[in-house]
């Protein structure tokens, strides 16, 4: 446990040090992000998350996973498990590029034996969508002249950018009802705020400069269950079979939005406060995994958002949004269970491909993402303690119907902590 | 205690290599611009035209920078006439060169009013009475003596000297014999100073009061210095012009008739709740101001109009405070007001009335009279223009 958590802190120093660079810019994540609530985070394990995968159906004793309330029912020791993400983003269109990057945090999950490896409870804080984007346009205002003043021209430039998205805090148990079903459920409070800002800003001297913002403040409570099934021996004498499933109901969010405009100190209401339902979809994931033997793992997972009825503020749906479908398919080797002595027997390595319809559509063509992932699981020697490095490389979206492809490179590291808490030992 | 597990040093070194690489890449470009909603347009609208009245406010004629002397019939705003007043300050002079020394002015006319090649003759009056300059305002008139001492001439030049009679200096140097505590008392008491009259010319030359000195001038050359102790200036305007100008509104530099602009800024009004850019704008008739003088003629001005924000008690009192707004003339005779920020804290109070008054340049001396062309003007009417981008 200490060799891990020096790992961990050696690990954040270096990054703070090499993230300073990303600190000062905007770090937009995808200009589609502009559109809605932002763009949906998928959730789950980072044993999942390097084979491209929520990780509904993989069941783990050592990481921490809020995939499927279910799973929670086998937890066996405490876990705590957290970590962030660095993203890359190339963006491209027809007439431009842009570089992003972007630090962000992810999931936050402890997961507590209340009954061991029968009754288990867990509390998480993991980002549900996220809207960071920005776009710079300049222009020009030609004033006619007349006799008595000649012709002119301002030129002046609008930027227009946007932050936040919705977080979800939940809270919730799994029970193992069978030795081969679990069950689980849990309830959420998902909250948050999305900003829009405009900024006019003029090449000449004498104009002001005028920052308008829009803020969305979004709050609702979330329900989610899950299940779990595993079945030995299907196919030979050592594999087994695993299917998970989870259902989040749709969510009201109770929103309100607020205009101001901000010239020097001052800040000027545009509108009244206005206040209104926005209604988060419901969701389906389903997943199925084959542990064909004690190292070869492989997964496949259906995740259905049904965004085409998501409800925004006025109580509309939004054309440019469409049921969201993404299927993805993975596999896990676990070298560090080989007998050999060696640097490859010291982790587990994993891979996946994923192809996501995305949830929007736009000028006809929907904004779809196909992600390659890798990672490597790094456990602790002297604990059931792990570090997970995990690697995306994907695509969203494209240059034709004048949108934009987005090239993504994304490094996830995780943190997994494990301890027998609350565990009298009788043994030392 | 296990030992750091040293074979995982490659992994976290090429973990933060990369994370290093990945985060230092920004470059904020514009991608997405077709199918993120249009910004909203600039707008630039005249949103009201405006109407300026005068006002005659409390003004003073003395200490200012430069003291106007002479005469100007000038075509567009009539004939000035203006009488130059100065007082020397006492100097002692020691008996042994006091005969040898001419006492006079040494004055610099810098500017000029009117005809540039025209000579102005002055007679040198005594003023008979105590005055003060901080409150010699510009209806006070000296009182001086029956005939003139002297007299002198300002041609085109900007520096001559005017010397004073020989029968004043007898009597200046009587003070020399005084005790000196009683000496400067004394000369106060019973020295008044000098107006200069104009008597004939066609031009008003501003004397530079900073590079004017009372002095004693000998013959080998070596200069007494002295102070001008006070100076104001006795101007008025002698007679009307028989030009008149339609839609205008005349305006003058030293509060006698001010200016006066009253107008309302609210949402309805501007039409947005923000303005990128607010201005105020005046114009003065260039072409006729210029057209208006005759050949060698010209009307000095320092090119600005200003534009105080008075309340009621401080009409009653000479104004000496910092305008609140400037502006410098353009070379299409537009007078632009940057008024964004009043506009702005305006609209963030949900709306504010205000008023203006208008002198036309600096209050420091001259005489500057203008036109401002008003309500009826068309394209040249004063009024406000905004710039705002806002969408609904």
């Amino acid at each position: 446990m200490r060799i891990a958590i020096r790992n961990i802190l050696i690990i954040v120093f270096l990054v703070s040090a090499s993230n300073v660079y990303a600190q000062s810019e905007y770090n937009d994540s995808s200009i589609y992000s502009y559109l809605g609530l932002g763009i949906p985070v998928d959730n789950g394990s980072s044993q999942g998350a390097g084979m491209g995968l929520s990780g509904v159906s993989v069941r783990s004793m050592i990481h921490g996973n809020t995939s499927n309330p279910a799973m929670w029912s086998a937890t066996r020791f405490t876990l705590l498990n957290g970590g962030f993400t660095v993203n890359y983003t190339d963006a491209q269109d027809d007439f431009n590029k842009a570089k992003s990057s972007q630090f962000k945090i992810n999931t936050f999950q402890l997961q507590l034996p209340l009954m061991r490896e029968k009754l288990g409870l867990s509390v998480s804080l993991q980002p549900l969508t996220e809207s960071r984007f920005s776009l710079s346009t300049n222009s020009e205002y030609i004033i006619p002249g007349n006799v008595y003043s000649p012709a002119d021209t301002i030129s002046y430039n609008i930027f227009t950018r946007g932050d936040g998205g919705l977080n979800k805090l939940e809270a919730g148990i799994g029970y193992q009802l069978h030795n081969n079903i679990s069950v689980g459920y849990a309830a959420s409070v998902i909250f948050g705020n999305t900003n829009a800002y405009r900024e006019s800003a003029f090449y000449q001297s004498g104009y002001a400069f005028i920052t308008e913002n829009e803020r969305s403040s979004y709050v609702g409570m979330g329900n989610r269950f899950g299940i779990y099934a595993d079945y030995t021996k299907p196919f030979a004498r050592n594999d087994y079979i695993a299917f998970g499933a989870t259902l989040s109901l749709p969510v009201d969010l109770t929103t309100e939005i607020t205009r101001n405009a901000n010239y020097g100190n001052q800040q000027i209401p545009l509108a009244d406060k206005r206040k209104g339902t926005s209604r988060l979809p419901i969701e389906y994931n389903v997943g199925l995994s084959y542990y064909a033997n004690q190292y070869v793992m492989l997964s496949t997972e259906a995740l259905v958002q049904q965004w085409s009825n998501y409800q925004n503020f006025s109580g509309f749906n939004e054309d440019f949004m469409k049921d969201r479908v993404k299927l993805g398919f993975g596999f896990e080797y676990a070298a560090i269970r080989r007998q050999e002595n060696s640097i490859f027997t010291r982790f587990l390595y994993r891979g996946g491909v994923s192809v996501d319809s995305g949830h929007l559509e736009l000028n006809g063509t929907e904004i779809k993402t196909l992600m390659f992932s890798a990672g490597l699981g790094i456990p602790s020697p002297a604990s059931g303690s792990s570090i997970d490095v995990n690697f995306d490389f994907g695509i969203r979206g494209t240059t034709s119907h004048e949108l934009v492809r987005e090239k993504i490179f994304a490094v996830r590291v995780s943190f997994n902590l494990s301890e027998m808490m609350f565990l009298q030992r009788r043994l030392q | 205690m296990k030992r750091f597990n040293r074979n995982l040093i490659p992994i976290w070194g090429a973990l933060v290599i990369t994370l290093a690489t990945i985060t230092a890449c920004e470059d904020g470009g514009i991608v997405g611009s077709s199918f993120i909603p249009a910004n909203p347009d600039l707008q630039i609208d005249t949103v009201q035209t405006l109407s300026i009245t005068t006002e005659p406010l409390v003004s003073y004629a003395g200490a200012k920078i430069f003291v106007a002397a002479g005469r100007y019939q000038d075509p567009l705003f009539g004939t000035y006439e203006a009488v130059a007043m100065m007082t020397p300050g006492f100097t002692p002079v020691a008996d042994s060169i006091a005969d040898e020394v001419t006492f006079g002015f040494t004055l610099r006319p810098t500017q000029t009013y009117g005809d540039t090649n025209s000579t102005t003759v002055f007679d040198i009056y005594e003023i008979q009475e105590r005055w003060r300059a901080q409150e010699w305002r510009m209806d006070d008139t000296p009182v001086l003596g029956s005939a003139p001492i002297a007299s002198f001439e300002i041609g085109d030049t900007d520096s001559l000297f005017v010397p004073l009679p020989d029968s004043w200096k007898q009597r200046y140097l009587t003070y020399n014999q005084l005790e000196a505590a009683d000496r400067d008392s004394a000369y106060t008491q019973n020295e008044f100073g000098f107006a200069f009259v104009p008597v004939s010319g066609n031009k008003i030359s501003y004397i530079n009061f900073s590079e004017s000195i009372f002095s004693g001038v000998r013959a080998d050359t070596t200069e007494l210095l002295g102070v001008i102790r006070q100076r104001a200036s006795n101007y008025r305007l002698v007679e009307e012009s028989s030009i008149t100008v339609e839609n205008g509104v005349k305006i003058m530099n030293d509060f006698t008739k001010t200016g006066k602009i009253s107008f309302e800024i609210n949402e309805q009004i501007v039409g947005a709740k923000f303005v990128s850019r607010a201005e105020l704008v005046f114009y003065e008739d260039k072409q006729l101001l210029q057209s208006s003088l005759g050949i060698g003629q010209t009307r000095f001005s320092n090119q600005i109009i200003r534009l105080f924000d008075l309340a009621p008690d401080e009409k009653q009192y000479y104004i000496t405070k910092d305008a609140t707004i400037s502006a410098i003339v353009s070379d299409e005779g537009a007078y632009r007001m940057n008024i964004t920020a009043l506009v702005n804290s305006a609209l963030a109070q949900g709306g504010k009335e205000y008023t203006f008054y208008i002198v036309s340049d600096q209050d420091n001396g001259i005489i500057r009279p203008n036109y401002l062309l008003n309500e009826n003007s068309g394209l040249r009417a004063p009024k406000i223009i905004v710039t705002k981008i806002q969408a609904n």
